[in-house]
């Protein structure tokens, strides 16, 4: 268009016109076409970052100093608004000298000549570079944020069914930049195929609403990955109310849709748990006012408190109402203190249930402080009522044990004092060493006294060496090391002076033996056996003084038999030599010198009788006994046999003989026995006119001679088997009174016994028995022990 | 030296029992002589088998020797040994006459080879009776082997 200059007051319109430009700071510019002159006002020099003084306008001043960037587009712009002759408005930008950038927008008009010719061009131009700036800046910030929000814009031409796609678009589909087609279509086939109807009836519904709502719908891009996008969009319509044109943005939404995704799993998760957790968990809070609400309480809830979840979070009251009533006061000044102090908090109550079931709980949680001075524990509870019960029978248990073991303690004391009174009274030296260093781990009294400590106490726990004299601890202390080395028990017999005492001491020492066999102590017992050896010893010099004694009385005997015999000969001899050389003699006639001499002949016949009685009884009691086998019977008939020829009864005596036994004892001195008694029975029978003896054993091994004699008195028995005594005197029947006495010897000597039973005029008899053979002493033992 | 058949030699220290045995050997006709030596050294050297000899006893042996066993200086058992231990002397007859009834002396002359052992009786009769009939026995009845008469 072409303007011709407004022909007004020429000064004025200049005026306000130089006043217009000087305000506004824009620059103007003019071309002659005809002069090919430009003209640039003060201004427009600035513009262009030009000094008026130093440079001339021209296009090529002006294309210098246009940005190079801009510059091809500017020429081309300029030389086509001026050919053409048409209208000019660019914005470009200028390149100060210190390397400023200057945004510049011009308005160009041609101007015809006065004949209406193209005469030229006029322009204006300003500074935008603010505008231009804050522009950029917008821009910049739309594309950051739509690029970090992954929003891209694009419109849709619903008369051209084109659409125009924003690059963040084209990004989010996956297509390079400037690849888009423009085709809905191609949009439409990158939508998930489950989604597109949804998407599809979204876009009808906003052809009639004026606003597109598409809230979550997936795409597929060509490497088959899935994007989640959200569309917003604003219809337009035509005057006619068709709609023309959708402008929208879309956003890609599959972060936010898996973050969804994940809190959803969460969510999962933590329900899940929750409902499983054995107990309940739950989230408390304490206001600074001191109420309190449950934020959260798990379906655990109902197994413990029996009741629902959504009734405790609406009243918290129900959990404390359950509690007992004397535990809550401690209880809830121990949540004040946990959240006072924001240390854990734990507790165990007890509760009542509605049921009327009684239950301990245990809770424990951790508190938080929110800004706002809320107090937030999440807690866990459990139901310990099993636990209870379980630590109420075992401390019952413990209680049951602890007593037992009080009664045990007491019974091992007893028992072990009475054990201690025991080895104490013990005559015995007790004693256990341990190894490592000769320590007395215990001792009785007796050891106790004989140590130069004294007493028990002050003994154990001490080392040998400090209870006993150097010399003898030294001793001990070798013997000690030899049981230890060689695990052997030591049993020793030895004699000490102790207090000039000569002690005899019988020890054994015992080693104490580990499981592995190693000696870690030993146990010794010492007895004093010094009465005893000095007993064996005064016994030996009793038995060698015994023996000695012995052979004394053997030479005595010896002696005797000799030197005492010899005279009596002597005095028989005599008289009867005597007898011969009276024969003829008148003194011979005298009566009294005939009784005389038969008295002193009767006189020595019986001393030498008595002297070999008291021979015969005393080698009785020294003879060696040669035990064997003997038949009685043997012994009776030689017995009898002799009797019947030394004897000088004109009437024999009719004998008997019984069952005899066959006896170990010695056959010459048991033949003494029954010569002895045969003889006897046969002497006191002698005046019966059938004198008759009997001889026979019982059963049990008792041995009888019984005769039909005078007998004798029972009262004057015991006299019976005494030496030389006699109860018949020497004129009824003669005798030594020595025979029986022998008897008795030798059945003693036999160990057996011997007695008499009978009754003046009605015979006599005489009992004896054997001891039996597991019951026989060995000679040794009779004479001397 | 030979042998007196009607000699008997009596071993004795006691002269009461010496006159008893004489009383008692008196008129038998086994015997004309009874040497009596009251010790035994003194037996020994009658024998010749002592260390001393005596010239004045008779060389001629005893046909019996009766022997006390108690005796001074040498006792019956010593002198028994030693009769028996010479070869002159060996088969002597010895009849032991003693008061003593032990059991020792009795086996130790029997070791030693006594010929008899006797116990003299307390009893006279007996004692008559018992030294007779030794006398007789052995004087009489007992065979000696013939080299005793032989001189050694």
């Amino acid at each position: 268009m072409n303007h011709r200059p407004e022909k007004t007051s020429l000064g004025n319109s200049e005026a306000v016109l130089s006043l217009a430009l000087r305000v506004t700071k824009a620059g103007t510019w003019q071309w002659d076409r005809v002069t090919n002159q430009v003209f640039w006002s003060k201004e427009n020099f600035q513009l262009l970052g030009y000094d008026p003084q130093t440079t001339t306008a021209s296009y090529e001043n002006w294309l210098k100093a246009v940005h190079p960037g801009d510059r091809e587009r500017v020429n081309s712009l300029i030389t086509q608004a001026f050919a053409a002759a048409t209208e000019l408005h660019l914005e470009y930008r200028v390149l100060l000298t210190d390397g400023r950038v200057r945004w510049l927008e011009t308005f160009g008009e041609a101007i015809d000549t006065e004949n209406g010719e193209p005469g030229g061009m006029i322009g204006i131009q300003f500074d935008i570079t603010e505008r231009k700036q804050t522009e950029q800046l917008q821009q910049t910030r739309l594309q950051v944020a739509m690029e970090a929000a992954r929003i891209g814009i694009w419109e849709s031409d619903l008369r051209t069914n084109t659409e125009w796609w924003s690059p963040q678009v084209e990004a989010l589909f996956g297509f390079a930049p400037n690849t888009f087609d423009g085709d809905r279509n191609t949009f439409l086939e990158r939508v998930h195929p489950d989604d597109r109807a949804i998407v599809n009836a979204d876009w009808e519904a906003a052809m009639q609403t004026g606003t597109l709502r598409d809230n979550d719908y997936r795409i597929v891009l060509p490497d088959q990955s899935i994007r989640w996008l959200s569309t917003l969009g604003k219809v337009l319509y035509d005057e006619a109310g068709d709609p023309i044109r959708v402008i929208g943005v879309d956003v890609d939404i599959t972060q936010r849709k898996q973050a969804e995704e994940e809190l959803r799993q969460s969510e999962l998760r933590f329900r899940n748990m929750a409902a499983n957790v054995p107990g309940a968990i739950f989230r408390y809070v304490m206001h600074p006012d001191g109420s309190d609400r449950v934020v959260y309480m798990s379906p655990g809830c109902f197994d413990l408190w029996e009741v629902q979840a959504e009734e405790v979070v609406k009243n918290a009251r129900i959990l404390w109402d359950q509690i007992d009533e004397e535990d809550r006061p401690a209880m809830y000044e121990s949540v004040l203190a946990s959240a006072r102090t924001l240390q854990p908090w734990s507790w165990q109550w007890r509760i009542t249930t509605p049921s009327g079931k009684r239950k301990w709980l245990e809770a424990s949680g951790r508190p938080q402080r929110l800004p706002n001075g809320d107090t937030v524990w999440d807690t866990l509870i459990l139901d310990v009522s099993d636990r209870k019960r379980a630590e109420l029978e075992i401390r019952q248990l413990n209680e049951a044990l602890e007593q037992q073991n009080r009664n045990l303690e007491a019974l091992v004391e007893q028992r072990t004092a009475l054990l201690l009174t025991f080895i104490n009274a013990l005559p015995d030296y007790i004693f256990v060493i341990e190894r490592e260093e000769m320590r007395i781990l215990f001792c009785n009294d007796r050891l106790a006294s004989t140590t130069l400590l004294g007493d028990r106490s002050a003994v154990q726990g001490k080392t040998i060496f400090e209870c006993f004299p150097a010399a003898n601890a030294a001793y001990f202390a070798e013997q000690n090391r030899q049981v230890f080395e060689s695990g052997e028990t030591l049993h020793i017999q030895e004699d000490f002076e102790l207090n000039s005492h000569h002690l005899y001491i019988d020890t054994y020492k015992i080693p104490l033996k580990r499981p592995d066999g190693e000696v870690y102590a030993l146990i010794g017992t010492s007895r004093d056996i010094t009465e005893l050896v000095l007993a064996r010893q005064a016994l030996v010099q009793r038995t060698a003084q015994l023996e000695a004694s012995n052979k004394e009385l053997e030479s005595f005997s010896y002696s005797v038999s000799h030197d005492l015999r010899a005279p009596l000969r002597h005095i028989h001899g005599f008289v009867h030599a005597l007898q011969q050389r009276l024969q003829g003699h008148y003194a011979l006639s005298d009566p009294k010198v005939l009784h005389y001499l038969q008295v002193i002949e009767n006189s020595s016949k019986k001393m030498g009788a008595l002297i070999d009685g008291l021979l015969t009884l005393s080698r009785v009691g020294r003879k060696p006994m040669h035990y064997a086998p003997v038949q009685l019977r043997t012994l009776v008939e030689e017995a009898i046999a002799l009797v019947q020829s030394s004897t000088e009864t004109k009437v024999a005596a009719e004998f008997v003989i019984g069952e005899l036994p066959t006896v170990r004892g010695d056959a010459t001195l048991l033949q003494q026995v029954f010569s002895n008694l045969i003889s006897n029975a046969v002497k006191f029978s002698q005046n019966h006119p059938t004198p008759r003896i009997e001889i026979g054993s019982s059963p049990e091994g008792t041995i009888w001679i019984k005769d039909n004699g005078v007998g004798f008195q029972m009262e004057y028995a015991d006299k019976l088997f005494g030496a030389f005594q006699r109860l018949h005197n020497q004129s009824e029947f003669e005798g030594t009174g020595i025979g029986l006495a022998i008897v008795q010897r030798i059945i003693h000597r036999h160990g057996g016994t011997i007695w008499a039973e009978s009754q003046p005029h009605q015979g006599a008899t005489f009992f004896f028995n054997l001891a039996r053979e597991k019951n026989l002493t060995p000679e040794k033992d009779y004479i001397l022990f | 030296m030979t042998l007196d058949p009607t000699r008997i030699l009596l071993v004795e220290d006691d002269p009461n029992d010496i006159e008893l045995f004489q009383l008692a050997l008196d008129g038998h006709n086994f015997v004309n002589q009874i040497d009596v030596v009251m010790d035994g050294e003194a037996a020994l050297n009658y024998l010749r088998i002592g260390s001393a000899v005596s010239e004045s006893i008779n060389p001629d042996l005893p046909r019996l020797i009766l022997l006390d066993l108690k005796l001074p200086k040498i006792n019956g058992i010593e002198v028994l040994r030693a009769i028996r231990s010479h070869r002159h002397t060996r088969d002597l007859v010895v009849v032991v006459m003693t008061s003593s009834a032990e059991n020792q002396d009795l086996r130790t002359c029997y070791e030693l080879g006594v010929n008899s052992y006797i116990v003299k009786p307390v009893d006279f009769q007996q004692f008559l009776n018992i030294t007779r009939q030794v006398g007789f026995y052995w004087m009489m009845l007992n065979q000696i082997p013939s080299s005793q008469t032989e001189l050694e």
